[in-house]
């Protein structure tokens, strides 16, 4: 049950990770390792992104312009590469969590019509 | 510890056929991260080499690692994908309206694709530049076929009747012009094939098209081509190849996925020429288009010749696994 549980999370996650990482990157800038702890902090260790898929996935986001990166020096002195949310990506993270909203409810209805 | 990451990094560098630009900026990235990590993990309690290895585990196969970059990267937009199919829609358009035989089109044609793979050339070679770099590559081909024409059959008449037909000096000239234009093609594959052979590849998808209608008004004789219906049916084929070049060309950029631009460049070029071969010579010689079609294949993957270290690598990572060949992990998922 406990595998089939973290399959169905990881399944969850990876249709998820477009909105989770404009969700970051909307509150500010970040590099890379920092969006990873900074989503494990935020989910209370629920979502690990996998390193292999974050950073194609950044770059995918970067292709399609809804985030810039840009090479910074961090605070601790040592370049890092930060991505900024663009306003392509807000309008697109907008209607993504709308859609996420519409999604959640009709699950609810469906799957525990007792709560409505 | 460095030596480990020295050993992904030098790895994941071969496996991401990229520009040098983008690939560098990658492996910056993926080497800081990785470094973070490691501290992270010393921080915590972990031995050096022990960090390390649980640094690079969690990016997990540098095989997937590099198709998704190479995915993301490669593949072209909207805008560029029409730049890319342009000189193909242009040579369609030459033959449909049978413009080839107007040296002014054909000269501003050639001036154009030259002009613009310059500009291409010089600004790193942004993708959509590949098949106006492949068109500009038909002026030195030609002129090399011509001039090594020549002395193979100045070489012919000394062997048989003991004479030069043209004076020293023309070959000598002609010499030179066969090193220097054959030099011109082989920096420009090798240039274009270190990084990804594909690219080089779909810049000669036309090559064989091209040299198939020149061998075939070589045998039907430029005379005969005053038949103006028969000249009219080759013009339109022509113009349809072309087009199917464009499609698949158009296709090309708008996938990312290698493995899948390879099969179609594989699947085009043998089609192109039995599409040619139906239409222009009626469906005769089967031994000479299969000779043909063989040859066309030969020239589409020979820029993998200049790649073909790499691929023995990667070879011998499908065959014996990636211990074998770096040492490192190839998943740790």
């Amino acid at each position: 049950m406990e595998v089939q549980n973290e399959l169905y999370r990881r399944e969850l996650l990876k249709g998820s990770t477009e909105t989770l990482l404009l969700s970051l990157l909307a509150t500010e800038a970040m590099y890379g390792y920092q969006l990873v702890k900074e989503m494990d902090n935020r989910s209370s260790g629920y979502f690990r992104f996998k390193e292999g898929t974050l950073y194609p996935a950044l770059h995918r986001l970067e292709r399609d312009e809804m985030v810039e990166g840009k090479w910074e020096d961090s605070p601790s002195g040592q370049a890092r590469r930060y991505y900024y949310i663009t306003g392509l990506g807000r309008a697109r993270l907008e209607s993504m969590l709308q859609e996420w909203s519409k999604f959640t409810e009709a699950v609810d209805l469906v799957a525990r019509p007792e709560n409505i | 510890m460095a030596s480990q990451l020295r050993g992904y990094l030098k790895t994941l560098e071969k496996r991401l056929h990229l520009d040098p630009g983008e690939r560098d900026e990658i492996l910056v990235e993926l080497e800081t991260h990785i470094e973070d990590r490691t501290q992270d993990l010393i921080d915590e309690g972990k031995s050096s080499d022990e960090a390390v290895q649980d640094a690079l585990s969690g990016l997990g196969s540098y095989r997937a690692l590099a198709d998704q970059f190479y995915e993301v990267h490669s593949r072209g937009s909207w805008h560029h994908t029409a730049l890319a199919v342009l000189p193909h829609i242009l040579l369609a358009f030459t033959y449909a309206f049978h413009l080839w035989k107007n040296p002014v089109w054909v000269g501003a044609m050639l001036t154009i694709a030259i002009g613009t793979s310059v500009v291409g050339w010089r600004k790193g070679r942004p993708r959509w530049t590949y098949p106006w770099l492949g068109y500009s590559l038909v002026a030195p081909i030609v002129s090399w076929g011509l001039a090594m024409s020549a002395v193979g059959y100045g070489a012919w008449v000394v062997l048989t009747q003991g004479t030069l037909p043209l004076s020293i000096p023309i070959y000598i000239a002609s010499f030179v012009y066969i090193g220097f234009s054959l030099w011109i093609v082989i920096r420009f594959v090798s240039r274009v094939a270190r990084p990804d052979w594909v690219m080089a590849s779909l810049a000669v998808l036309p090559m064989p098209f091209l040299a198939y209608w020149f061998f075939f008004f070589y045998n039907w004789g430029f005379a005969e081509s005053e038949n103006v219906r028969q000249l009219r049916e080759v013009d339109s084929s022509a113009a349809i190849v072309f087009m199917i070049i464009a499609v698949a060309t158009a296709v090309f950029y708008r996938i990312g996925k290698r493995l899948i631009r390879v099969a179609l460049l594989l699947i085009t070029t043998p089609s192109l020429i039995i599409l040619a071969w139906m239409s222009v010579q009626g469906g005769r010689g089967y031994m000479g288009v299969f000779v043909f079609v063989v040859m066309s294949m030969a020239v589409l993957l020979s820029p993998a010749l200049f790649d073909l270290k790499d691929n023995r690598e990667e070879l011998a990572e499908y065959v014996f696994g990636a211990d074998q060949t770096s040492g490192l992990p190839e998943s740790a998922e």
